[in-house]
C-alpha cells in the first residue's frame, strides 16, 4: 500500500473528532502528524480482514477463569480520607473539588 | 568489596546468614556500583538510597533474629519498574501526567517483596505508561544499553533490564504486555520471565491492557529469576484474575533433567526481518539443548503474521479505556482550561506524550460505532486462532523455542520516526502474550558487535517450571550468561 493510500484510511477531521472524544487537546501540527501515523498503523491492521473468522468465538481473556471469585462481605479498614485526597490538586471540605459540569443558564 | 555486587541471590543470602557481610554492606556496595554507572546508563527515574539503607538495617535486624528462617530475599537489593506503585515513593509511569504522584499504597508485588525483607534500590525507567519498545518514550530521560551505550536497552521495562545487567540491582521487576520483559532482557543479556497470565497479581500496577499485562522478574541467572518468581507469585484476593493455584518451588526445576523434553521450533519465527546472527544463535541454542538430550521438531504457528495487528487493536482498545482515568482531578498534574472539558483536554493533551496519545486515539477509533466489529471483535476472533495455534502445538511439544526479538539492540533514535517499524520490535513476543502463555528470555550468545541475543522459551499455561529447566540446562552448559560476559559491559570499570 502506498503512503497516500494509507493516509486515506483516516482524515484530519476524524483525528480531530477522536482527539475530542478522548479529551486530548492537540495542535494543528499534532493533528497532521497523527493523521499520517494513524493511517500507517491502520493500514497494517487492515490485514486482519484477510483472516477467515467464520464461526470463531472471540477471546476476551486467554486463560480460563477459575470460576467466579467471591469473598465474604465483611467490613475492613480502608485508608483515611485525607490520605486519598493527598494527591488531589484541589479539595474542599474533605471532597475533590472540580469545575462546574453544567452551565448555570439555559 | 565490589565483588559483593555480582553474587547470586542464593550466595548473597548465604553470606548474610554466615555473617560474612551485612545487608548494610551489600547495599552500600550496590549503591557505590550504581554511583559509578548510573550517570552513563540512566536505569532509574528515582534512586532511593535512604529507603535502601533503612530497609537494609531492618533486614540485618531480621536476619539476626530469624537466621535461616528469614526469607531468601531478606537484605537483597532489587529495583522496581516505575509503573509499580510504592507507598510514599513517587511513582510516575515515566509520564509528566504523574510527575508529582506519590501512591499511598504498595502494589501487591511490592508488598510481597517488602514482606520478604528486600531492599529497594529505586524506581526503574520505562517507556511512558509502558508504551514502547526502547524506553525512549519516557518523558524524563533515555536509558542506555550497558553492552552498547549508543543503543537502547529495549523496552518497555528498559531500566529494569539495564539495572540488572549493570549490577545496580540483584534483580528487578518489570511488566510485560506484548514483550516488555522478554525483549529488554534479550537486549541486555539477562534473564527475564513473563509468567502465565494470572500467575502474579496486577494490583497496584498501573494498567495498560488489562487482558495482557503481567508482572515478572529480571535477574542475572535462571535460578535467581526462579527465586524472585517464588516470592511474587500466587493469589491476591484483591486481583480477581490472580490464580489460586499453588506456587511451585521454582528453583527445584533448575537442574531437572531435560532429556526427552520435546521442543517445537516454529518456522514462522525465522521469517524475513530476523537478523541472520539472531537466527543462527537461536538455532545453536536449540542444538545445545538437543545435545543435552532434548528433542527438537519443526512446528507451525500459522497465524503468527497476524499477531501484531491483533495485538495493536486489542491493546489500544484497552489502553483507551484504562487511561481515561487520568483527568488531573484525584491525582496527576492538572492544567487550566475555560470549561471543565477544556481543562480535562488540556491536562491530557499536555500530560501525555505522543506515543500514549496515539494509542489512546487508535483505541478510541477501533472501538467507535461502525468500526468495532471490523477491528475489535475481529481481532478478538483472531486472538482465538492464535491461542488455538499454540494449544495445538503444545499438545505435541513441551516447550517452544524461538528468537525473542528479530534484531539485537538498535541505536538510540533509530526507530522513533515510524511507529510501525518500532512496533515490529515486538513481533515475536506478541503472540505468546495474546495466548496468555509464559515466556522466558535467556541469553544465547552475541552478535558481531558484542550485543546480546536472547532465546525465547514459551510453554503451556502454568508451565514455568519447564521453561526454567530448559533455560537452566542451557545456561549451565554454555558461557552465555551475564556472569560469563561482564567483560563485555561497556560502562564502569570496563569503560
Amino acid at each position: 500500500m502506498t503512503d497516500s493510500a494509507a493516509q486515506s484510511l483516516i482524515t484530519e477531521e476524524q483525528v480531530r473528532q477522536l482527539a475530542w472524544l478522548a479529551r486530548l487537546t492537540l495542535t494543528d501540527a499534532d493533528v497532521a502528524h497523527f493523521t499520517d501515523e494513524l493511517g500507517k498503523v491502520l493500514a497494517h491492521m487492515e490485514r486482519l480482514a484477510e483472516v477467515d473468522v467464520e464461526g470463531i468465538e472471540p477471546t476476551a481473556m486467554a486463560v480460563q477463569a477459575e470460576g467466579n471469585v467471591v469473598r465474604a462481605d465483611v467490613p475492613r479498614p480502608a485508608c483515611a480520607q485525607e490520605t486519598i485526597l493527598a494527591n488531589a490538586a484541589d479539595t474542599e471540605a474533605g471532597c475533590f473539588r472540580v469545575r462546574a459540569m453544567l452551565e448555570e443558564s439555559a | 568489596m565490589s565483588e559483593l555486587t555480582t553474587l547470586s541471590i542464593e550466595a548473597a543470602a548465604a553470606g548474610l546468614r554466615a555473617g560474612e557481610f551485612t545487608a548494610a554492606e551489600l547495599t552500600e556496595a550496590v549503591l557505590a556500583r550504581s554511583a559509578a554507572v548510573e550517570p552513563t546508563i540512566g536505569s532509574y527515574l528515582l534512586e532511593t538510597p535512604e529507603q535502601a539503607r533503612a530497609m537494609a538495617a531492618a533486614a540485618d535486624a531480621r536476619l539476626r533474629a530469624e537466621g535461616d528462617a528469614a526469607p531468601l530475599l531478606c537484605g537483597i537489593p532489587g529495583a522496581l519498574k516505575d509503573l509499580i506503585c510504592t507507598a510514599g515513593v513517587r511513582t510516575t509511569a515515566a509520564s509528566r501526567m504523574l510527575e508529582t504522584y506519590v501512591p499511598f499504597y504498595d502494589a501487591h508485588v511490592a508488598q510481597r517483596l517488602k514482606d520478604a525483607g528486600f531492599v529497594l534500590t529505586g524506581k526503574a525507567n520505562l517507556d511512558e505508561f509502558a508504551m514502547g519498545s526502547s524506553t525512549e518514550t519516557s518523558a524524563y530521560h533515555t536509558t542506555r544499553n550497558p553492552f552498547c551505550p549508543d543503543c537502547v536497552p529495549g523496552g518497555s521495562s528498559g531500566g529494569s533490564a539495564s539495572s540488572v545487567a549493570a549490577d545496580q540491582a540483584f534483580f528487578s521487576l518489570g511488566t510485560d504486555t506484548g514483550g516488555s520483559i522478554r525483549q529488554p532482557a534479550s537486549m541486555c543479556g539477562v534473564v527475564g520471565l513473563k509468567p502465565t497470565y494470572g500467575r502474579v497479581s496486577r494490583r497496584g500496577v498501573m494498567a495498560m491492557a488489562s487482558s495482557l499485562d503481567q508482572v515478572g522478574p529480571f535477574a542475572r541467572s535462571v535460578r535467581d529469576t526462579a527465586a524472585v518468581l517464588e516470592a511474587i507469585a500466587g493469589r491476591d484476593e484483591l486481583d480477581a484474575t490472580s490464580s489460586a493455584r499453588p506456587v511451585p518451588a521454582y528453583r527445584e526445576a533448575c537442574g531437572r533433567d531435560v532429556r526427552g523434553l520435546k521442543i517445537g521450533v516454529p518456522r514462522e519465527y525465522f521469517a524475513e526481518g530476523v537478523e541472520p546472527a539472531v537466527a543462527a544463535a537461536v538455532r545453536a541454542a536449540v542444538e545445545q539443548l538437543v545435545s543435552l538430550g532434548a528433542e527438537a521438531v519443526e512446528i507451525s504457528l500459522p497465524h503468527t503474521e497476524y499477531g501484531m495487528s491483533t495485538f495493536y487493536v486489542l491493546m489500544s482498545s484497552e489502553v483507551s479505556a484504562n487511561l481515561a482515568r487520568f483527568d488531573g482531578i484525584r491525582y496527576g498534574v492538572p492544567r487550566e482550561g475555560g470549561t471543565m472539558w477544556e481543562a480535562y483536554s488540556n491536562t491530557r493533551g499536555q500530560g501525555f506524550g505522543p506515543e500514549v496519545q496515539r494509542r489512546i486515539m487508535l483505541g478510541t477509533y477501533v472501538l467507535s460505532a461502525g468500526y468495532a466489529e471490523a477491528y475489535y471483535v475481529r481481532a478478538q476472533k483472531v486472538r482465538t486462532l492464535i491461542r488455538d495455534d499454540f494449544a495445538t502445538a503444545l499438545a505435541e511439544v513441551d516447550a517452544i523455542a524461538a528468537p525473542v526479538s528479530p534484531t539485537t539492540a538498535f541505536r538510540l533514535g533509530e526507530r522513533t520516526d515510524d511507529p510501525v517499524v518500532m512496533y515490529l520490535s515486538d513481533v515475536l513476543t506478541l503472540p505468546c502474550s495474546l495466548a496468555g502463555l509464559p515466556g522466558l528470555s535467556v541469553p544465547c550468545g552475541f552478535d558481531g558487535e558484542g550485543k546480546p541475543i536472547g532465546l525465547q522459551l514459551m510453554g503451556a499455561h502454568w508451565a514455568e517450571e519447564t521453561l526454567f529447566s530448559l533455560a537452566y540446562a542451557l545456561e549451565q552448559s554454555t558461557d552465555w550468561s551475564l556472569a560469563a560476559n561482564r567483560n563485555r559491559i561497556r560502562v564502569g570499570d570496563a569503560q
